[in-house]
């Protein structure tokens, strides 16, 4: 669920120089920061949305009467739009590597607010994910520059 | 784990992997508009993917289950080879062979 790096992106070569951005909200690299960490706060609530749930449901869909569940849809929304604005001066290693970046933050959220454990076993599997994201996002970084 | 929460992983990543690529063939090419068809299919994998997750996320740690995110990486690997026969390289290999290492030692930690 997280943003995905198989998503189209497009950047033309005369849209790729930040040229003027009306403030520094507006800078790209702002906006790539913002959809981050939006995306990692939007897994936060849905977490603690998903607590109405029957212990045997595999479909979620009553976590729609708690409100946490749709503050993490605004904010998966709102990320998506940041995401789509970055994407347009941002070069595309930089949004590939920031999913893999994700793998980190989003656990570390989870420690940080949902007061979860992380043991050393797990610290360990979420390093090995985040090296294993990182060289695919490279690979396929490389392989759209061939092209 | 149980396998059926494996399951319900696996129903979450790929339903996600497919709604990319059914967005993907909506946007297109074409300067005229959108595929409307494609569009609602991808919104209809996306909202099965969506609901699965937060099923899943009453179950576990969020920093238990997202590691579990990675395995979407192995899918579009595997669908690329096997309905466009690309060939994976050794360094994509790693990775797949990292993520898969990293899921199945964080899964040991229930």
């Amino acid at each position: 669920m997280s943003t995905d790096t198989s998503s189209p992106a497009i950047t033309t070569e005369s849209e790729s120089a930040p040229a003027r951005h009306p403030g520094w909200f507006f800078n790209p690299y702002v906006q790539l920061a913002v959809s981050t960490l939006l995306t990692a706060s939007s897994h936060v609530f849905l977490k603690k949305g998903s607590h109405v749930l029957a212990s045997d449901a595999w479909f979620g869909w009553a976590a729609l009467s708690s409100p946490w569940t749709w503050a993490g849809i605004a904010a998966m929304v709102t990320s998506l739009f940041s995401w789509l604005y970055a994407l347009r001066f941002v070069a595309l290693n930089i949004a590939f590597n920031l999913a893999a970046i994700l793998h980190a933050l989003v656990p570390l959220c989870g420690w940080l607010f949902l007061h979860e454990t992380i043991g050393l076993k797990r610290g360990l599997g979420i390093a090995l994910v985040v090296s294993g994201v990182l060289v695919i996002a490279q690979a396929a970084y490389e392989a759209e520059e061939k092209l | 784990m149980t396998p059926f929460n494996f399951l319900l992983v696996l129903v979450s990543e790929i339903s996600a992997t497919v709604g990319q690529i059914f967005f993907k063939h909506a946007m297109g090419k074409s300067a005229d508009g959108m595929n409307l068809r494609s569009l609602v299919g991808g919104i209809a994998f996306m909202t099965l993917s969506f609901f699965v997750w937060i099923a899943l996320l009453s179950k576990f740690d969020l920093s238990y289950l997202f590691p579990f995110d990675g395995l979407n990486r192995i899918i579009v690997v595997v669908g690329a080879s096997v309905f466009l026969k690309e060939k994976p390289t050794p360094r994509i290999w790693l990775g797949v062979a990292l993520i898969s290492v990293g899921v199945m030692i964080v899964s040991a930690t229930d």
